[in-house]
C-alpha cells in the first residue's frame, strides 16, 4: 500500500487544547491520532514526517484506543520516535519491531548519592576520568574482561539484571528499583541469531556511542518535596544518570526480524504504509519469535545497564576513598524507553490484555499501580527524561491520567530538532571548541569522540524543560526534580 | 547481469580519502541517510557501500597494507533490488562493525533484482568508526533507474 493512497496527502489535525493536537481517523486510519505539544512544537512538526508516521501507525491492524506521539517527538524510521500504540490480540492485532527500534529496552537509569555537589566538584576531573577508564564508550566498544560466554550470554538473555546481581555486580535490592524487576518474561534465548550473539557478546557493560552517555549530576530544584524524597532526592546531592540499550546484540535482533516480519506481513495480507512497520499478528508464530527473542534482547539491556551502574559505583569509591554503599549510591530507578509490552488497560470500559509499544517513549504508571514497588507505591512510578548534554535532565512520576490517555506512557528526552550532519556543520563552521566551552561553564566532557559531542549539542534538541511542561500541563506526567550535569561522558 | 563485473576502489593506495562519487549524505532529524548515483547496478551498489564507509565516519580509509587484502564470499536472497541493497548495506556494515574489516571493492558474478553472489575484498579496519549505525532501515528505501542512471535512498538508525 503506497502511504499517498492509504491517507490524504494533507494530513487534517485539529487542536484539542494548549496540549493536544488530534489526527482524526481518515484514509486507512483504524483510530484516531493525538499528539501532545504546545503551539511552537507543532510548528515546528510541519516540516517533518513524524505526523504522518502517527497516521500511519494508526492504520495498522488491531491498533486501539489512538495512535499516540509525546511531546519530544521527530521523524523517525516507521514509527515516528515518541510514539506509542497498543495492539489487541483478540482483534488481529501486531507487534512490529519497527514500533520498538533497533536499540530493543533502550533506557535510563538514576543513581542518587549522599554526595553534595561542593565534595565532587573538587575530584570531578579525577572522577569523570575513572569513570571513562572503567566504563568502555565509543563506537565497538567492549570489555576485555567480561567477554561471556555461550553459557552465560544464554543466562544473560533470560535473566537480565539479576545475572549481574548474583555476580556481585550491584545488590538484590537493585531489582526492586527497576522497570519489570530487570527481566523481560518469556525470553527465548535460541531466536537470537548467532550474529546478534557475536555483535553483542562482548558489549556487555559499555555505554556505546550516538546519544548514550554517563552523566555525573546533582539535583538542582525539586519540585515535589513528597515525592522526591521517596526517590531519595535532595537538593545538591549528586546523581548519575545512564543511558543506553541492548548494543548490538539488540540492533541484529531487530535487523534479523524486520526480514521475517516483511515476509509475514505480505503472508497474512496487512497492508503496511511503510516497510519498516512490518510487523506479523501477535498470535502468530512469527509474531510469538520476535516477542521471545525481543525479551532476550531485552534483558541483555537491563543487565547492561546494571553492569555500568556498578562500574560507576566502583569508579566514585576508588576515587572518594569510601565505598558506594557509604556514599549512599542507591538506584532511584531505571526506566525503558524502546520496547513492546504486554499489559493490561482499560479500553472502552473493559480490560484488555495488549501489547503497548513505546518507541521512545516511557512507561509511568500511576500510583498505587501493582507492578510498582512498596517504596513507589503513593508516589508514582519515577520517570527519568535526560535533555541535551549541558542543560539539563528532569525526574517525573507516573499519573492516572497517563494510564487512562496514553496507555501509561510519556516522553523520554528532549527529541532531536536539528539532524545530526547539521550540527557537526555548524560547530565546524563556527570553528567551535566544545571542550573548552563545557569546561567554561564547569561540565566536565570526556568523550571517545569529540565528533559525536559535536553532534550532540545542546542547540540540536528541543529543550526538554518545555517538552516536560508540556506532560506537566497535559497531566501525563508530573515533575518531582531538576537534575543539573557536572561531568558527561559520551561515547 | 551476465558478465561479471569488477568494481575497482575509487582511489590509489596513499591518496587522501575524499567522498566517495555519487553519493551524498540525506539530512534526517534523528538519523543519516545517504542518497547514491551509478550507471549501473554493480556501481549503484559498490558506491553504497562506500557511502555507508562515508557514514561511519573516522578512519574511513581503511587501509592496513594491500597484502593485507582477504576476499569473502557473499550470497544474498531478496524480492527486490532495494531489499536486495539493504540485505548487501547489512553484510557490509557487519563486516565493518563486528569483524573490523572495511570494504575495498566487489566482484559480482551474480546481480539481478533476486540475489546476488559477490566476491569482496577487505582490508582490515584501522580504529574504531566515529559513528555507530545500528541498523539499515526500509523506512523510505527506493532503488530506481531513469535513463540510464541507477539511484538509490537509504536510511541508517544510528
Amino acid at each position: 500500500m503506497d502511504t499517498d493512497t492509504a491517507l490524504p496527502r494533507k494530513l487534517e489535525v485539529v487542536q484539542v487544547d494548549a496540549s493536544r493536537w488530534l489526527i482524526p481517523r481518515q484514509g486507512a486510519m483504524r483510530v484516531d491520532g493525538l499528539i501532545f505539544a504546545d503551539q511552537r512544537m507543532m510548528s515546528d512538526l510541519r516540516g517533518d514526517e513524524a505526523i504522518r508516521q502517527v497516521a500511519n501507525v494508526a492504520c495498522l491492524p488491531g491498533i486501539v484506543g489512538r495512535s499516540i506521539g509525546m511531546p519530544d517527538i521527530h521523524w523517525g524510521y516507521g514509527f515516528a520516535i515518541g510514539g506509542v500504540a497498543a495492539f489487541d490480540p483478540e482483534a488481529g492485532g501486531v507487534i512490529s519491531p519497527g514500533g520498538v527500534g533497533y536499540d530493543i529496552n533502550c533506557g535510563v537509569r538514576l543513581l542518587r548519592s549522599d554526595l553534595r555537589e561542593s565534595e565532587v566538584r573538587p575530584q570531578l576531573k579525577r572522577l569523570m576520568d575513572q569513570v571513562m577508564r572503567d566504563v568502555p564508550a565509543g563506537v565497538g566498544s567492549h570489555h576485555t574482561r567480561l567477554r561471556l560466554s555461550d553459557g552465560e550470554l544464554e543466562a544473560v538473555l533470560m535473566r537480565g539484571a539479576a545475572w549481574a546481581v548474583d555476580r556481585h555486580m550491584g545488590v538484590a535490592e537493585d531489582l526492586d528499583h527497576i522497570e519489570s524487576g530487570g527481566c523481560l518474561p518469556g525470553a527465548v534465548p535460541g531466536d537470537v541469531s548467532a550474529r546478534a550473539r557475536q555483535r553483542g557478546r562482548d558489549q556487555l557493560g559499555t555505554v556505546g556511542s550516538g546519544n548514550h552517555f554517563i552523566e555525573v549530576g546533582f539535583v538542582g530544584e525539586v519540585f515535589d518535596e513528597r515525592a522526591a524524597s521517596a526517590l531519595g532526592l535532595r537538593v545538591g546531592t549528586v546523581t548519575v544518570l545512564i543511558h543506553s540499550g541492548s548494543r548490538g546484540l539488540g540492533h541484529q535482533v531487530c535487523t534479523d526480524f524486520l526480514d521475517l516480519m516483511l515476509d509475514a506481513a505480505s503472508r497474512y495480507g496487512i497492508d503496511l504504509p511503510d516497510r519498516q512497520l512490518a510487523c506479523a499478528p501477535l498470535t502468530s508464530p512469527e509474531g510469538e519469535r520476535y516477542l521471545g527473542a525481543m525479551a532476550a534482547a531485552a534483558n541483555f539491556a537491563f543487565a547492561n545497564r546494571q553492569v555500568m551502574a556498578h562500574l560507576t559505583r566502583e569508579a566514585f569509591a576508588r576515587v572518594l576513598g569510601r565505598s558506594w554503599e557509604e556514599l549512599g549510591m542507591g538506584l532511584v530507578y531505571d526506566v525503558a524507553h524502546n520496547n513492546a509490552k504486554w499489559e493490561v488497560h482499560s479500553v472502552g470500559g473493559m480490560d484488555r490484555r495488549l501489547c503497548v509499544h513505546r518507541k521512545g517513549a516511557t512507561r509511568a504508571f500511576p500510583p498505587g499501580h501493582p507492578e510498582l514497588p512498596d517504596v513507589f507505591r503513593d508516589v508514582g512510578q519515577p520517570v527519568l527524561i535526560p535533555g541535551d548534554m549541558g542543560r539539563y535532565s528532569y525526574v517525573l512520576v507516573g499519573t492516572e491520567a497517563a494510564y487512562t490517555e496514553t496507555f501509561g506512557s510519556t516522553c523520554h528526552g528532549a527529541g532531536r530538532l536539528m539532524s545530526r550532519t547539521k550540527a557537526k556543520k555548524s560547530v565546524q563552521r563556527a570553528g567551535r571548541d566544545l571542550r573548552r566551552e563545557f569546561g567554561e561553564r564547569g561540565i566536565e566532557v570526556r568523550a571517545a569522540s569529540f565528533a559525536t559531542v559535536a553532534e550532540e549539542i545542546p542547540e540540536a534538541y528541543k529543550d526538554v524543560a518545555e517538552v516536560v511542561d508540556v506532560v506537566d500541563r497535559a497531566g501525563i506526567g508530573r515533575k518531582v526534580a531538576k537534575l543539573l550535569p557536572l561531568g558527561v561522558l559520551k561515547g | 547481469m551476465d558478465d561479471a563485473h569488477v568494481q575497482q576502489p575509487d582511489r590509489a593506495p596513499g591518496e587522501v580519502w575524499s567522498p566517495p562519487e555519487g553519493v551524498q549524505e540525506l539530512e534526517h532529524t534523528a538519523d543519516v541517510g545517504i542518497e547514491v548515483r551509478a550507471p549501473d547496478l554493480s556501481a549503484l551498489f559498490h558506491r553504497a557501500a562506500l557511502g555507508l564507509l562515508q557514514v561511519l565516519g573516522g578512519e574511513v580509509e581503511p587501509a592496513g597494507p594491500l597484502d593485507s587484502e582477504r576476499t569473502i564470499e557473499v550470497s544474498l536472497d531478496a524480492g527486490g533490488t532495494d531489499l536486495l541493497l539493504s540485505r548487501w548495506l547489512r553484510e557490509i556494515l557487519f563486516l565493518r562493525e563486528t569483524e573490523a574489516l572495511a570494504y575495498r571493492r566487489a566482484e559480482f558474478s551474480r546481480l539481478t533484482s533476486d540475489g546476488l553472489d559477490a566476491r569482496v575484498v577487505v582490508r582490515p579496519a584501522k580504529g574504531n568508526p566515529e559513528r555507530e549505525i545500528k541498523g539499515v532501515t526500509y523506512h523510505g528505501l527506493a532503488v530506481e533507474e531513469d535513463e540510464g542512471e541507477w539511484r538509490a535512498r537509504i536510511i541508517f538508525d544510528l
